[in-house]
């Protein structure tokens, strides 16, 4: 265990409800620079599966791509509006939604958070959990040198 | 001993800006107001949070207008708190050295394992609930670059 799970996690004082190690590099992006992955499930996908986001903690929304929303269509939220995006990929469109969507602890427990969600077409980049209705909700915490991600909640 | 201030009773109104002007004029269409929130979103949250609060107290009968408000200043639903689940070490060693054999394609790992990779992830799914119903996958789609 390391200084900082003490610390952010296992303290009277901790803040922190769960910790993930994250992934910072890998050759399946088109954009290679150092990001934080980290671990994820849109609700209504089996439990078994999970997937990785791009910690975004410029971005407005959580970005889901179509073919990962579809797997919960039926169950997915409600929808705003159609909504334009200037992202690094140029300008996109997208629906807006709202659903819940579970960041995934490997130690403490995993939180699900009622998100605001931006389902983009043809959106091949990664997902991304932005700041909006997401990050801005909770408390978080990076330990680059050992890449693990602390996040939890007084709610 | 320190000075001592009166705290406020009272936040200031959503619905103003911080000068105290209503955002919304009186004789506003209720889908001009929708257009500016949508407008504000991705631009000015802040703002698109104060003209929806407020658009849903002039428009209460408008259904999109209430949404807005809905989704842009309602996310307060209690989050829930569930299980650890297991590390996955070997799936991330496993991405940072993919083969180019699934460049283009969704993967789904378990371990160091790769179970299946297909160029649609709709059939990638499918295949890990005939095939491999039980096991932990980590999916991810691996970019053309």
């Amino acid at each position: 265990m390391s200084r900082f799970d003490r610390l952010l996690l296992d303290s009277d004082e901790a803040f922190a409800n769960g910790a993930s190690t994250f992934l910072d590099a890998f050759p399946g992006v088109r954009d290679p620079q150092p990001r934080i992955y980290v671990k994820f499930r849109p609700e209504g996908v089996e439990p078994t599966i999970v997937f990785l986001a791009l910690l975004d903690t410029g971005g407005h929304f959580c970005i889901l791509n179509d073919l990962v929303a579809n797997l919960v269509e039926d169950r997915l939220g409600e929808r705003i509006d159609e909504v334009s995006l200037q992202t690094a990929r140029g300008l996109v469109r997208g629906d807006l939604y709202r659903h819940r969507i579970v960041l995934i602890a490997e130690k403490g427990e995993s939180l699900t958070v009622d998100s605001n969600v931006l389902v983009l077409k043809d959106w091949t980049a990664p997902c991304f959990i932005g700041y909006s209705g997401f990050l801005d909700r909770l408390s978080f915490a990076v330990d680059a040198p050992r890449n693990r991600f602390y996040f939890g909640t007084d709610f | 001993m320190p000075p001592t201030y009166p705290m406020p009773t009272k936040m200031p109104s959503p619905s103003r800006t911080r000068s105290g002007k209503a955002l919304i004029q009186p004789a506003a269409d209720p889908e001009a107001v929708l257009s500016e929130i949508r407008r504000l979103i991705t631009h000015r949250p802040d703002r698109a949070r104060r003209l929806a609060a407020e658009a849903v107290i002039r428009f209460p009968e408008h259904a999109r207008i209430r949404s807005a408000n809905s989704v842009l200043n309602d996310p307060q639903q209690p989050m829930e708190k569930t299980p650890p689940e297991p590390p996955t070490d070997e799936e991330f060693e496993w991405l940072k050295n993919a083969p180019d054999a699934v460049r283009g394609k969704w993967v789904a790992l378990s371990g160091s394992e790769l179970l299946v990779a297909d160029e649609e992830l709709k059939s990638l799914m499918a295949n890990l609930r005939t095939e491999y119903p039980d096991r932990r996958a980590l999916v991810h789609y691996i970019e053309q670059v």
